[in-house]
């Protein structure tokens, strides 16, 4: 008995549209839903480079990124071969289901993990993007202690400035991962955990092998932008529940996967050399600012002067143009004297005889 | 060599950037590369009264804020030498109440801290050896680092001649300090920063300053030199490169103390490795803002100016000029060839 599906293919979007922060590899038929703070730096590199993106010309980036690992989130335009699901013909979106053989996948990471690394990697680091908060009292102290780090994350928790500042309410660092994922809204093959990137890893070689790649290498390079680990001290007297409260959405849609008496077991204390390493990215961060910004400013300033020389060459083809017709009004009105000339003496002629 | 004039001795340093003197407040300072140097040059310029923003950065091959101050044209209100009249110059010397100091370390730690600090964490302005056999690799192990230090010692000890040796950072300390001409009120040991701190707040009081002097923290190297570094010859090595540092300091330093550091931690190796990752990171944004101001220079400004030099004379074509004497055949084809000479030139 031979059984033949009747019914379409699942679609890949229940009715919402096409979310900016997809990355499509057609030839491989994978789609990956970043989501900031979930290993979303190693997983773009990883994608640059199954899709066959150069991914030396990512270093180039004039943005204020902290490593070339970190420039892989420059902007989107230097991905050549890597579109949005938004980029997409209808045809071409229609065709992406997991039924159609299509591997599509996000990752998820702990909420009490991801604020904290998310405030250590944008303000404890003091990270250029957000150095407009520097005069907000929440803004955390370059580290030098334990009891101050910890003290400064948890002033940021009390006052959550993502939930009102202009900024950074959209601001996908800060908020709920469901905002990045759209569990109800993408039809995903999988989303994974932080936790268990072996089994995406694996199925992701599996799902490369159904596609005619079965000794496709993944390149996940380790991105070190956070120096400080979380540890029990930083989630206790309350702060755990708090983060619980303030990222519901993500509990309600992922928390089974995740445990908090396993956030608290471990080492209770940072090294003084992860500290000191943490203050050497702060004077670190404030040069690479500093660089950013002089050459983005260079860049504006050559693409200014770029459009006025192209307006003045225009002006100058104009001008050009105008002299180059001179001459031959030059030839008919010198014509036009020898024809009067002529004239005149043929008939001064006329009236001799 | 410059003979020595007893009546001003200090003539014969020249102008040289190492020098730094405060003339208000009778200080003279003789900076040695890696000596706390960041730190104290950011001490003698507050009391110096120098404006702190001058020492912004550009696009100098620097890791942090701090290093603007080694940017001794910056400096506008504390002279070298050789711009001081010879009468104030020959007055330099603690008999006629001035403090003149400078501040030696142990040649040892001195060296793995200059080699940690330029070629292991990757200094923008010693990425230029990045093809050399020794330079050192992004270090997985402890043990990649004691191996890639003692390939540099012998390089420096078998290689004398070898263009990295003529850097001061990897020079004795004696020659800089110049005691046969300098008339040190002292020279102190690195350890011994307090002491210098505190001398010179005793020397300032009675000048009117009031405020509380502090060094500024700057820990531009998370390893700490260690006796391991120094095992089989580079030990030896390194005190055949710099005897004159021991003969005249040794008693300041006893190699036994490298023995209780401890072992580098792993938080301290992969900080190490972060600050390589940004190393990179800055040298590639150097670059950037370099090609941006090229490209502008040559291509923006230079092109805007050709055009606007055509331009005029087209306008004034309108007026009677024919087009040819505006831009000449030979002069368009001229150009191009013109402008790449000027590229290379340039570069």
């Amino acid at each position: 008995v031979r059984i033949e599906r009747v019914s379409a293919p699942i679609p890949l979007l229940n009715g919402i549209s096409p979310p900016g922060n997809s990355f499509v590899v057609p030839d491989l038929k994978i789609v990956y839903m970043s989501v900031t703070k979930a290993a979303c730096t190693s997983l773009r590199w990883m994608i640059a480079d199954l899709a066959g993106e150069d991914l030396e010309q990512f270093y180039t980036a004039l943005g204020a990124q902290q490593t070339r690992l970190m420039t892989i989130h420059g902007t989107r335009e230097r991905w050549q071969h890597t579109p949005q699901l938004g980029q997409l013909s209808p045809e071409q979106l229609a065709e992406i289901s997991t039924d159609n053989g299509w591997f599509v996948f996000a990752v998820v990471r702990d909420p009490w993990s991801r604020i904290w690394s998310a405030w250590q990697s944008k303000f404890l680091v003091r990270h250029p993007f957000y150095e407009g908060y520097q005069d907000e009292p929440w803004y955390p102290a370059v580290p030098t202690s334990q009891e101050g780090i910890i003290k400064d994350f948890r002033a940021f928790l009390d006052v959550r400035p993502w939930t009102w500042d202009p900024q950074l309410s959209t601001d996908v660092h800060f908020l709920p991962q469901v905002v990045s994922v759209r569990p109800q809204g993408v039809n995903y093959s999988r989303v994974y955990d932080l936790a268990d990137l072996g089994a995406l890893f694996d199925d992701l070689r599996a799902h490369l092998a159904s596609v005619g790649r079965p000794d496709q290498e993944l390149y996940v390079p380790r991105a070190n932008e956070t120096p400080l680990p979380l540890i029990p001290p930083v989630l206790a007297d309350g702060v755990a529940e708090v983060i619980e409260e303030l990222y519901a959405d993500d509990f309600a849609a992922f928390g089974d996967r995740w445990d908090r008496e396993s956030m608290l077991r471990g080492d209770a204390s940072w090294s003084d050399d992860a500290i000191a390493h943490a203050a050497y990215h702060t004077r670190a961060n404030e040069r690479i600012g500093d660089l950013s910004k002089q050459a983005r400013e260079l860049r504006r300033k050559f693409r200014r002067a770029a459009g006025l020389n192209q307006s003045l060459r225009g002006e100058l083809d104009r001008l050009h143009g105008a002299a180059a017709r001179r001459p031959v009004a030059r030839v008919r009105r010198r014509a036009g004297r020898l024809r009067r000339e002529l004239g005149e003496r043929l008939r001064a002629r006329r009236d001799q005889r | 060599m410059t003979p020595v004039n007893v009546d001003d001795p200090l003539r014969v340093l020249g102008g040289t950037r190492r020098a730094f003197v405060v003339p208000d407040r009778k200080i003279l300072y003789i900076s040695v590369a890696k000596n706390a140097c960041t730190t104290i040059k950011w001490l003698v310029s507050e009391l110096a009264g120098e404006d702190p923003r001058q020492f912004f950065l550009g696009a100098g091959p620097y890791v942090n804020r701090d290093e603007g101050i080694h940017v001794r044209s910056r400096w506008e209100r504390t002279p070298t030498l050789n711009l001081l009249e010879p009468g104030l110059r020959a007055q330099i010397s603690p008999k006629n109440g001035w403090f003149v100091f400078g501040v030696v370390r142990d040649p040892r730690s001195r060296l793995f801290s200059a080699w940690q600090n330029k070629f292991l964490m990757r200094n923008p302005a010693y990425v230029q050896w990045r093809d050399q056999p020794w330079y050192p690799r992004v270090p997985q192990r402890a043990e990649d680092i004691v191996e890639d230090f003692a390939a540099f010692v012998d390089l420096l000890h078998s290689h004398p001649d070898t263009p990295v040796a003529d850097d001061a950072h990897f020079q004795p300390q004696v020659p800089y300090l110049a005691e046969d001409v300098v008339p040190y009120s002292s020279i102190y040991e690195i350890g011994r920063l307090d002491r210098l701190l505190a001398d010179l707040e005793a020397h300032v009081r009675p000048q009117g300053w009031t405020r509380e002097l502090r060094l500024r923290r700057s820990n531009d190297t998370p390893l700490r030199a260690r006796a391991d570094v120094f095992a089989g010859p580079v030990r030896e090595q390194v005190d055949a490169l710099f005897h004159q540092d021991l003969q005249r300091f040794g008693d300041l330093w006893d190699f036994s103390r490298l023995e209780s550091v401890p072992p580098w931690s792993a938080d301290a190796l992969s900080g190490l490795r972060a600050q390589i990752a940004m190393s990179e990171r800055i040298t590639d944004l150097i670059g950037q803002v370099k090609a941006a101001r090229r490209r502008t220079s040559t291509r923006g400004d230079l092109r805007f100016t050709e055009v606007s030099r055509q331009l005029d004379r087209a306008r004034a074509g309108e007026g009677g000029v024919r087009p040819q004497e505006a831009d000449p055949l030979w002069r368009r084809a001229a150009r191009p060839v013109v402008r790449r000479l000027r590229s290379r030139l340039r570069r």
